[in-house]
């Protein structure tokens, strides 16, 4: 009960700082160092001091960094702008095409990447910017961008799936392929709601007047537009190739996706030395904003973990002893909410193993059961108030407040709980792919 | 006496948390149930920095394996090159020669050093050996204590995380990787290589260590009921993990993952590779204590 | 691009031109991290044309990246202190008075003082620990791990001065 007690304490104090406007680094930061001095004792900082080492030196990270390099330099070098005109030329009469486009490139970049916040301040820097110029729907276009980039650990490769796999004793490859179809259909989802939510109210999207008289004087032609598309998918190949073809890992693969990009931007004639520095140096800072963030509150749920509360709670959901619909409900409630808190992957430390004997006891498919715990984990990284798909979109633009963010993320929470609610009615969406293998 | 206890390993990884759940079970079953121990994973303090927070006195136990804290003063590595005899390994000195770098140099007091079996750690790879009958060629993933062995064998050592092995031996990056042979099935491996290394070489040693302040303060009964039981331990491990890779061997064949032995010329210089890289990383660590300790071995007929 | 003209200045000239170095510091510092992320590239392509192109992969890449990596975030961390670019939720600051906000922004700069502050005192603690007892990193090539710790502590430290300038004297526009 204590250790209940002290996690609903750090949650609201948490919130508080929050709430005041203390940074989220330094509210973490202020937390974990007084929750180990209180509980631990002073001999115990150490423990504070190895969690920034430790998670600021965790080489799959370095995918954020790689990625908002990548979106950095395809918008310095207009590259993004290309394909906002390829997209007017293709579906000029469509209303709202440019949300179908920043759904299908996060979904497209999501499936490319493991890392949601990678995809997120990637999206935040190269597509946003030209959304909001063009008279897009802010909140919607932040909303897609979010979306998207939560399919990121869905779609593989994902290293989230293949720890969730590992933990909760199924097949990896059989859980990497039950993410594909509610991974696509999610995206389907969000790219529907975008076109029926501007169909409902026009104003969300610019007109085709004002769009497209501009674009119909110097527009190329439709051959042309695709041809300017092409070298755009230099970088698609330079990442999703060099993966599928095992000539690089995950991580790799940024790098080269980096290398596409300049490419990109060399075709175009865009590939200034000063381009690159400012890339660069935007780079950095986002990467730092986003790093300091990870690095400080990853202590905070090893300590909620330590307190024993974490593990507890689960236990009391386990016991619960309710049809299995209803546990089912339970369970997943439970994890949404402390996802609203904390990092996925120390949930799932936690969670899991609590959780794996009651699957096989209520009769579930494990592959179905643990890909809605993944769908569940995965939009943890856009349900206020700690999400680290939000802080990366802030981190990557800061003329975006956090309250817009807020805002802009419940659709698409909802989006996401509806998601699974297919998935969890219709199990086949998940298992129907890994029963291929 | 309540005691809490920082493990390495959680209870998803089997074998390995067998060992430590046989300790606990010895302690409770010679204590009468009157030494409590509570123990919290990986998933409260990451693996590569849980020795410090048990110096520290943060935490009273430490249950792990010493490669975990190698840049930090390992010697009890180089017990992994050491033949698995729990008896022998006492009388020769070479448990106290341990014990007693790690009291003086991390103030921890070594309380039991169990073998989790007869079988160490082994490579798998997605293709047999060649008609030459190594991987000449071959990409595979190891740690420093893999170097040797995947060079003895012509291949060419590649450093991944360890969560990366998956999708890399998926998408063909690597053609295989080192690691305990306790663990293909818990990682799911096998799903993505099919063929085991036999004979396994060297011998997993997870040792438990108490916080040595905590330990002083203890009462006689108590540090004697938890050297008691890490003796029994350590001699009942070994067949006890016997029994568990058997049974995670079978497993592997259920699924299809094909045992490709070795010729016997090559099985030694596998050995003798991954013991002269054991000592290697003993020697980078604390030059004197391991080659001491070396020595000591060496005499016992321990190690070559 | 002087990045960091949010930072606060005083009006005593000898100690502006001390906080100066400050900035200086910190700018060279992003340049590093700017080099250190372009070798992070360097680095991985390296590794993939070494490993399948050669079939000689590199025993380095994984480790030096994963440092790279705490390098950039933590030589870029006082410029992000020093123009107010960390993420936070300012909607209940923004529906005060500007004077208002303006005090409320000192408090939190000087609780940011305070933190990082502290947290360069333990950050620093540890390195001394790693350092005196030789400390490596568990690595093809053990590095000391103090070397890398290192930056975690001039990260935290010119954050905490960057947090203690912006309480004593916050910039004259808060945006
Ligand atoms: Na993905
Ligand atoms: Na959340």
């Amino acid at each position: 009960m204590d250790g209940i007690l002290m996690m609903g304490g750090a949650m609201a104090l948490l919130l508080l700082l929050f709430a005041l406007g203390v940074p989220v680094f330094l509210a973490f930061l202020a937390i974990n160092t007084a929750g180990v001095a209180l509980f631990l004792g002073p001999q115990a900082f150490g423990l504070v001091a190895n969690s920034l080492f430790t998670t600021a030196s965790t080489s799959s990270l370095t995918a954020i960094g790689l990625f908002v390099l990548m979106g950095e330099i395809l918008f310095r070098s207009g590259t993004s702008e290309v394909l906002f005109e390829a997209v007017d030329r293709f579906v000029g009469r469509l209303l709202g095409r440019q949300f179908v486009l920043a759904g299908l490139l996060a979904t497209v970049f999501g499936a490319l990447s493991g890392s949601n916040m990678a995809v997120s301040a990637m999206m935040a820097k190269s597509v946003f910017p030209g959304m909001a110029a063009r008279g897009y729907d802010r909140k919607l276009s932040i909303g897609m961008i979010l979306g998207g980039a939560s399919l990121a650990p869905v779609i593989p490769p994902s290293v989230l799936t293949i720890i969730i796999a590992t933990l909760a004793n199924v097949s990896v490859a059989g859980l990497l392929l039950a993410g594909v179809v509610p991974g696509l259909l999610l995206g389907g989802v969000f790219i529907a709601y975008a076109l029926i939510r501007v169909r409902w109210n026009p104003r969300l999207a610019p007109g085709r007047a004002e769009e497209g008289d501009t674009a119909a004087a110097d527009r190329p032609g439709l051959a042309l537009a695709a041809l300017r598309c092409l070298p755009f998918t230099l970088i698609i190949a330079a990442v999703m190739g060099l993966i599928l073809a095992g000539i690089a890992t995950p991580s790799e693969s940024a790098a080269t996706g980096v290398l596409g990009a300049m490419a990109t931007a060399a075709v175009f004639g865009n590939l200034r030395l000063g381009m690159l520095k400012d890339a660069l140096r935007g780079s950095v800072l986002i990467t730092a904003m986003i790093l300091v963030i990870m690095a400080s509150s990853t202590l905070f749920s090893q300590l909620l973990a330590l307190s024993g509360a974490t593990g507890q709670l689960t236990e009391w959901v386990t016991h619960l002893d309710w049809d299995p619909v209803w546990m089912l409900l339970a369970m997943m409630a439970l994890v949404f909410v402390f996802c609203m808190f904390i990092d996925q992957v120390a949930v799932m430390l936690v969670i899991i193993p609590i959780y794996l004997p009651l699957v096989g006891v209520l009769g579930f498919d494990p592959l179905w059961f643990w890909l809605l715990m993944l769908l569940n984990v995965t939009v943890g990284g856009i349900t206020p108030p700690f999400g680290y798909a939000m802080f990366a979109f802030k981190g990557a633009r800061n003329d975006v407040s956090m309250t817009e963010l807020f805002a802009a993320a419940w659709p698409f929470v909802g989006l996401f709980l509806l998601g699974m609610l297919v998935v969890g009615i219709f199990p086949s969406l998940a298992t129907w792919l890994p029963g291929l293998l | 006496a309540d005691l809490r206890l920082l493990s390495s390993f959680n209870s998803t990884q089997k074998p390995t948390y067998a060992v430590l759940e046989r300790y606990l079970a010895n302690v409770k079953a010679l204590s009468n149930g009157g030494i409590r121990i509570s123990v919290a994973g990986p998933e409260v303090v990451p693996i590569f920095e849980q020795l410090q927070p048990v110096t520290s006195g943060t935490f009273d136990m430490l249950y792990t394996h010493p490669v975990f804290h190698a840049g930090n003063g390992s010697l009890a590595l180089t017990v992994d090159a050491m033949a698995v005899d729990p008896a022998l390994r006492r009388s020769s000195g070479v448990w106290d020669a341990i014990d007693a770098f790690y009291q003086r140099k991390h103030k921890l007091k070594l309380v039991a050093m169990m073998s989790v079996s007869n079988e160490g750690y082994h490579l798998f790879t997605k293709q047999p050996l060649s008609p030459a009958g190594d991987l000449a060629g071959r990409k595979i993933r190891g740690t420093p204590t893999y170097f040797g062995v995947i060079e003895a064998l012509g291949a060419q050592p590649v450093v991944l995380p360890g969560s990366e092995i998956y999708s890399a031996l998926q998408t063909g990056v690597i053609d295989g990787a080192g690691w305990p042979a306790a663990g293909m099935v818990s990682m799911r491996h096998y799903e993505v290589a099919k063929y085991r290394l036999r004979p396994t070489f060297g011998a997993a040693t997870q040792p438990v260590f108490v916080n040595l302040d905590r330990w002083n303060k203890l009462d006689a009964k108590t540090q004697q009921v938890l050297l008691e039981a890490g003796k029994k331990t350590e001699l009942e491990m070994p067949a006890l993990g016997d029994a568990i890779q058997d049974e995670e061997d079978a497993e592997l064949n259920k699924r299809g993952v094909q045992v490709i032995q070795m010729s016997p010329a090559t099985a030694a210089k596998v050995r003798k590779a991954f013991v002269d890289s054991i000592w290697k990383l003993g020697a980078d660590c604390c030059r004197d204590e391991a080659a001491a300790l070396r020595a000591m071995a060496i005499k016992a007929g321990l190690t070559q | 691009m002087s990045g960091t003209a949010a930072a606060g200045m005083p009006a005593s000239r000898n100690l502006a031109a001390l906080l100066r170095l400050h900035d200086r510091l910190t700018e060279w510092g992003v340049l590093a991290a700017m080099a250190a992320l372009a070798l992070i590239v360097a680095a991985f392509t390296l590794e993939v044309v070494a490993r399948y192109g050669f079939n000689t992969p590199t025993r380095w890449t994984a480790d030096l990246v994963s440092y790279l990596l705490l390098f950039v975030t933590f030589m870029a961390m006082p410029h992000v202190t020093a123009t107010g670019g960390h993420v936070a939720v300012t909607a209940l600051l923004e529906t005060l008075p500007a004077a208002d906000q303006r005090r409320a922004g000192q408090v939190i700069a000087l609780v940011g003082a305070a933190v990082c502050a502290l947290l360069t005192w333990i950050t620093f603690g540890e390195t001394l620990r790693q350092a005196t007892s030789g400390v490596r990193m568990m690595a093809a090539y053990p590095v000391p791990k103090a070397w890398i710790s290192l930056w975690i502590v001039y990260g935290l430290a010119s954050s905490a001065l960057y947090f203690l300038r912006l309480a004593l004297w916050p910039p004259a526009q808060a945006d």
